[in-house]
C-alpha cells in the first residue's frame, strides 16, 4: 500500500514595487489571469490578488500586493512593505533609471522584512533594450543582476513566480 | 602454682588494655576524624558540581517536590514575594507577552463586568446571515482557515488580505495608531466584523445587521482559538501554513447565528411578564 500524503498549503505575501508605470500591474494581470493589456491605469494605493502554483510537495498560495509606484510626493507606505515573504524589485528595461527606485526601494523593504526574498525585475524585455546598460544600473542600485521578462508576450513570467515559490516552500521547510 | 586457662586469658585481656589503651582511644579519635574528613570531601564534590548539573538535579526533584510538599499553604506565601517581584518584571519587559498569556482571561472577565454594570442587556439587531468567517494571523493579514455558506472559500485568501491593506491605508493615510486595526466594514447590506486578538483577526462577513449577541460569541471563539492554538502562532513570520483545525469552530460560529431565536426569546419574555402582571391583578382582586 502507497502513503499518499497531503502537499502542504502554504501562504506567502509578495509585494512588487517599483517606480509607476514599470509595468508591475500588467505583470500580476500577465501571472494571474495571462492577459496583457495596453490600456494603462495607475494604481492608487494597492491591490491584492491571488495565484497558486502547484508544486511537487506543496501549494503556494502567493498574495500579491501590486503597491502604487513610487514617486517623490507618493511615497510607499511602510506597512505595505511589513511581514512580508518576498518582493519583486520591478523596473522598466527600457529606461533603466527607474532602476534607482527600485534599489531605494529594494532598502527600505528589506529594513522591513529583513528575512525576506528579493527578486530584482527588468520588465519589458519585448522591446530592442541595451541589456549592460540595465545591469549597469541595477548594479548601481545595489541590487543583483536581474531577471529578464515582458509581461506583454510572458517570456520569463511563469518561471519567475514558479521559482519563487519554490523558494518559498524550501525557506518554509528549513523553518519547521 | 597452676593457673586455669581461662583466667589467664582475660589477665592477657586486661594487661593489653592497661598496657594500649592510650593507643586505642588514639586509633578510635584517628576514626572518627577520617570520617568527618570524607564527609567534608563528599560535601566539597557537591559544591564542585558544574550549575548546569546542580540546576539538572534540583530541576529533576522540584516538581515532586511541590507535590509532596506538607503546608502549600506556607509555601505559596514563601513564593509569593518572588511570584509578584517576576509578574512586575515581566510586565515591565515582556508586556506584550502578558498580554497574549492574559487575553483569554481577561476578554471574559471584562464583558462579565460589562454585562452586570449593563443589566438591560444588548439591543437585538434584525435579521442577518453570516456568509463567511475568516481567520486571519495578525501580523502578515495572511488567511490561516476559513469557512463559507456556499463552501467557496477560494476568493477569501484576497478577501484577507485586501482587508489587511485597507487598514494599512487608513493607518497611513489618517495617521492612526498602529494597535488601532480596521474594526467594521459596510458596503450596502454586506458588513464585515472583525475582532482583534493579540495573533489573529476573526473577520465575519455578514448579510444584515449582526446583533450584539453574535459579536460575543465571535470574541468568544477568537479568545478560544488564542488558547487552543497558540503554539500554531508562535511560527515565523512570513510563510503560512493553514489551521485547518480550525475550521470547524468557524463552521459553528456560522452555523449558530440564528438571529430568530433571538427575537423569539424577547417575545416569550413579554408574553410571560403580561401573565405575570395578571397573575398579579387576579391576586389584587382576589384579595378584596
Amino acid at each position: 500500500m502507497t502513503h499518499v500524503s497531503t502537499p502542504r498549503l502554504l501562504r506567502a505575501k509578495v509585494v512588487l514595487l517599483g517606480a509607476p508605470s514599470v509595468g508591475k500591474t500588467s505583470l500580476v494581470r500577465r501571472f494571474v489571469h495571462s492577459v496583457f493589456r495596453e490600456d494603462y491605469k495607475s494604481t492608487i494605493g494597492v491591490k491584492v490578488d491571488r495565484k497558486s502554483v502547484e508544486l511537487r510537495d506543496a501549494t503556494v498560495n502567493l498574495l500579491l500586493w501590486d503597491v502604487h509606484g513610487e514617486t517623490e510626493g507618493l511615497a510607499v507606505p511602510a506597512s505595505y512593505l511589513r511581514a512580508s515573504s518576498a518582493a519583486l524589485m520591478v523596473f522598466d528595461a527600457s529606461r533603466p533609471e527607474t532602476a534607482e527606485i527600485a534599489g531605494d526601494l529594494c532598502r527600505r523593504f528589506l529594513s522591513a522584512s529583513p528575512e525576506a526574498l528579493v527578486f530584482p525585475i527588468a520588465n519589458k524585455s519585448d522591446l530592442d533594450i541595451d541589456w549592460s546598460a540595465v545591469d549597469s544600473a541595477s548594479n548601481a542600485a545595489d541590487m543583483a543582476r536581474p531577471a529578464r521578462l515582458s509581461a506583454k508576450n510572458g517570456d520569463g513570467v511563469e518561471t519567475l513566480f514558479t521559482a519563487l515559490a519554490a523558494q518559498l516552500a524550501e525557506v518554509d521547510s528549513s523553518q519547521s | 602454682m597452676t593457673t586455669v586457662p581461662g583466667e589467664a586469658d582475660r589477665s592477657l585481656d586486661e594487661l593489653r588494655q592497661v598496657l594500649f589503651r592510650a593507643e586505642q582511644n588514639e586509633m578510635a579519635s584517628l576514626r572518627r576524624e577520617v570520617q568527618a574528613l570524607k564527609s567534608r570531601v563528599q560535601f566539597l564534590e557537591s559544591m564542585l558540581l558544574e550549575n548546569g548539573d546542580r540546576a539538572l538535579a534540583v530541576g529533576t526533584v522540584l516538581p515532586d517536590t511541590f507535590e509532596s510538599v506538607d503546608n502549600p499553604e506556607r509555601l505559596s506565601l514563601a513564593m509569593k514575594p518572588t511570584a509578584v517581584r517576576a509578574i512586575h518584571h515581566s510586565a515591565r519587559d515582556e508586556s506584550d507577552e502578558l498580554a497574549v498569556a492574559l487575553y483569554p482571561v481577561l476578554g471574559p472577565a471584562v464583558r462579565k463586568m460589562i454585562a452586570n454594570l449593563l443589566s438591560f442587556g444588548p439591543p437585538d439587531g434584525g435579521t442577518f446571515v453570516v456568509e463567511q468567517v475568516l481567520l486571519i494571523e495578525r501580523e502578515s493579514g495572511l488567511l490561516l482557515a476559513a469557512t463559507a455558506i456556499d463552501g467557496n472559500t477560494e476568493e477569501s485568501d484576497i478577501v484577507s488580505g485586501m482587508l489587511d491593506a485597507i487598514g494599512n491605508f487608513v493607518q497611513e493615510a489618517f495617521d492612526a495608531p498602529e494597535h488601532d486595526g480596521l474594526q467594521d466594514l459596510r458596503v450596502g447590506n454586506i458588513s464585515v466584523l472583525v475582532e482583534w486578538g493579540p495573533r489573529a483577526v476573526l473577520a465575519s462577513v455578514v448579510k444584515g445587521v449582526p446583533d450584539d449577541a453574535y459579536r460575543i460569541r465571535a470574541a468568544e471563539l477568537l479568545e478560544q482559538i488564542h488558547r487552543d492554538f497558540d503554539a500554531d502562532f508562535s511560527g515565523p513570520v512570513g510563510v503560512t501554513e493553514s489551521l485547518d483545525q480550525a475550521v470547524p469552530l468557524l463552521q459553528d460560529l456560522q452555523g449558530g447565528a440564528t438571529p430568530a431565536a433571538a427575537g423569539q426569546s424577547k417575545v416569550a419574555l413579554i408574553v410571560l411578564a403580561l401573565v405575570l402582571i395578571a397573575i398579579v391583578i387576579a391576586l389584587i382582586l382576589i384579595s378584596r
